[in-house]
């Protein structure tokens, strides 16, 4: 079946950016875990640093890609009609990729000429003050571009498309947060989280919650008013405990006492949406209409409801306590939820909107090889699972010796911890080929001529 | 509950946090200038953080706990090890740090910003290891025995750093077994007090010790045989 809008086809090439992106991503993700376990691999040209604010923004550069290819599919689906133009949503995806590319060639120029001009130094938004301005045009050409489609709807605008553009108008203006010096460093990291935890536990969740409202619903063919009224109760629980839970970034960083307290009792809800979150996508599954043919976007889903849980919920909860957190702040046990959480709350959904939306644009759904699809999602999983527990062992290992015995850091790291980046290392080499299974998958399914008109058929049964 | 009404609690429930959060917001930042000295931010202050963003210290570094988790946090750095230390390490770091090549003038303001971070009321973060006892920097911790005083000065001027917790030595520092047999009491007292004088271009940064920290190091130092 052929997409029922033309202009959804620009879906495609966001989403092959961002695979692209992603591969980058891991790829540079391999050098930095090898130089935890080597510290003098590529230090004279690209050490740690750069490559870290490579892994970072490469990371948030395709899962807004991501985010902005699936509306763009979502748009004239939810609105039933053509979107306003899609020459514009292809300038906006050349103006942003240039723009990241650049980005990342300042980052590393800026390890020889340290300059503001080339890194501004904070972490996730090094991006420097002019790159910021051309991301927020990017950003503006793509809400001119869905907001004029939206409003020349002719019928009521659904709950999905409503929080998923509170989400995405969210998303850009906590950005703004991010683009302002602040000379006092307690000041400059408070606002610096109205951009960093109001995206991933505010409005990145709305985004993600309504693109995985969106995709239930075509693959389980589970009734309209039935998921969009649980949306409203998930994202509404994720707002009500994400905003004042930000409170358990202030603990320590030079911010009143009572945020112990605050933070502590909001930030220990938030699991609450997330594992209802898991609840509903189980009744979905009990109830649904009919089976999808399309099994690798299934799997990709399931897995992410689950993984999001245990990556955000369980290791987010397990460290947000103050009492807790007063130990493990600043070690370890941070990227092993960062990863996780990562993982299962974004990036697991945004392959899933790729296997969803790419192959029934590409007429492609029948031809999948469901089980190399399947194969990557355990590889990667695996991979990033294998890292998460050798990155919370060494956490506890580091909280016990450093925080608690008093060892010093860098005894530490190198004689107690580096057993456990050699196990991050090799499980990152299987999420590495967990993603070039994927971007192998998707390149197989997503390039080439466009199909001529074949009749649908049901996906062989070999393929399961 | 129809969906009109869950929509209504979403967005009446968003409103109603959100406003509370900006509430905090502003007490938050009215004390701010108080916990962080707000006074004693001064233009080199300034200077220091700019230069501390411009070489990207936060993507190996942590401070306030916040950064990267490959190096150590610098928070209250400027307190552990002192500035003499800071400023013999910023010139020519020493163990897996690699040279940023900092001006004389970056190296004058990262000081004054890490001196100025270390003073931040941070809700005592990070805490105290389980067992110390703080010692006030520049006068030997209290004990009858000088070889006692030296141990712990070993572990809190930040020696086990590079030579290991007992000085066994590190992939980026030498064992210090026997090192008082090997150089007389009066070279080990030069080097201590400034390695660089002794021998020019030595990685170990001058620990700005003082006499009598000093005489209780090496009173340490003739025990580990």
């Amino acid at each position: 079946m052929q997409p029922t809008y033309r202009t959804q086809k620009v879906a495609y090439w966001y989403f092959a950016v961002a695979a692209l992106l992603f591969l980058l991503q891991v790829l540079d993700g391999l050098i930095i875990a090898a130089q935890y376990v080597w510290p003098e691999l590529f230090v004279s040209f690209f050490p740690f640093n750069v490559g870290r604010t490579f892994h970072l923004n490469l990371l948030v550069l395709w899962l807004v890609l991501g985010f902005m290819g699936a509306t763009y599919y979502v748009v004239p689906e939810e609105t039933e009609q053509e979107l306003f133009s899609p020459a514009l949503a292809y300038v906006q995806l050349v103006l942003l990729t240039l723009t990241g590319v650049a980005a990342l060639v300042g980052f590393v120029a800026a390890n020889f000429h340290p300059s503001l001009w080339l890194t501004e130094g904070r972490e996730y938004i090094e991006a420097p003050r002019w790159v910021d301005w051309l991301i927020v045009l990017g950003v503006g050409i793509f809400a001119v571009n869905n907001g004029l489609t939206i409003l020349r709807r002719q019928r009521p605008i659904t709950a999905t498309l409503g929080i998923l553009s509170l989400g995405l108008v969210g998303l850009a203006v906590m950005y703004l947060f991010g683009m302002k010096f602040l000379s006092n460093v307690t000041v400059d990291q408070f606002f610096w989280w109205w951009v960093i935890h109001l995206w991933v536990e505010g409005t990145w969740e709305l985004i993600a919650g309504a693109l995985m409202a969106f995709l239930m619903m075509k693959l389980t063919g589970v009734d309209r008013e039935v998921v969009e009224k649980w949306l409203y109760v998930e994202v509404g629980l994720v707002l009500f405990t994400g905003i004042v839970g930000t409170g358990h970034h202030y603990y320590w960083i030079g911010t009143p006492r009572y945020w112990l307290f605050i933070g502590g009792l909001f930030s220990a809800l938030e699991p609450i949406p997330i594992g209802l979150m898991v609840f509903d996508a189980w009744r979905m599954t009990r109830h649904a209409a009919r089976p999808h043919p399309n099994r690798v976007a299934w799997t990709w889903a399931v897995g992410s409801v689950i993984t999001h849980f245990l990556g955000a919920g369980v290791w987010g909860f397990v460290h947000t306590l103050p009492q807790v957190n007063r130990w493990t702040h600043g070690t370890q046990i941070t990227p092993a939820h960062g990863h996780f959480a990562f993982y299962g709350a974004y990036a697991t959904l945004v392959i899933a909107l790729a296997y969803f939306i790419v192959p029934q644009l590409k007429n492609a759904v029948a031809k999948m090889n469901a089980a190399r699809g399947i194969v990557a999602f355990w590889t990667t999983t695996g991979g990033v699972a294998g890292m998460v527990i050798a990155l919370t062992v060494a956490g506890i290992v580091q909280v016990y010796l450093q925080r608690m015995a008093g060892l010093d850091f860098m005894v530490v790291k190198t004689q107690y911890l580096r057993f456990w980046f050699v196990w991050r290392l090799i499980f990152g080499g299987l999420a590495v080929l967990g993603v070039l299974l994927y971007t192998w998958d998707f390149l197989s399914f997503g390039l080439g001529p466009e199909p001529r008109q074949v009749v649908p058929r049901p996906a062989p049964a070999s393929s399961e | 509950m129809s969906k009109a009404a869950l929509r209504t609690l979403f967005i009446g429930g968003a409103l109603i946090f959100s406003i509370a959060f900006l509430a905090l917001t502003m007490d938050t930042l009215g004390q701010v200038p108080t916990r962080t000295n707000a006074q004693n931010l001064t233009e080199q202050v300034v200077a220091g953080k700019l230069a501390w963003q411009r070489h990207d210290c936060i993507d190996c570094h942590t401070i306030l706990g916040n950064g990267a988790y490959y190096a150590p946090d610098l928070t209250k750095v400027a307190r552990t090890r002192g500035t003499t230390f800071l400023r013999s390490w910023l010139k020519k770091p020493g163990g897996q740090m690699p040279n940023p090549h900092l001006s004389d003038q970056e190296v004058e303001d990262l000081v004054a910003f890490l001196s100025w971070v270390a003073e931040i009321d941070t809700n005592n973060w990070p805490p105290a290891p389980l067992g110390a006892t703080p010692i006030a920097p520049g006068t030997p911790p209290p004990g009858q025995d000088l070889a006692a005083q030296g141990v712990t000065l070993f572990q809190s001027k930040g020696c086990t750093a590079c030579h290991g917790r007992q000085g066994e030595g590190t992939a980026i520092a030498p064992s210090l077994e026997g090192v008082s047999t090997k150089y007389d009491t009066d070279y080990l007292r030069r080097w201590l007090k400034d390695p660089a004088a002794v021998k020019p271009g030595a990685t170990m940064p001058n620990l700005g010790l003082s006499e009598a920290e000093v005489e209780a190091l090496i009173a340490h130092l003739q025990r580990l045989k």
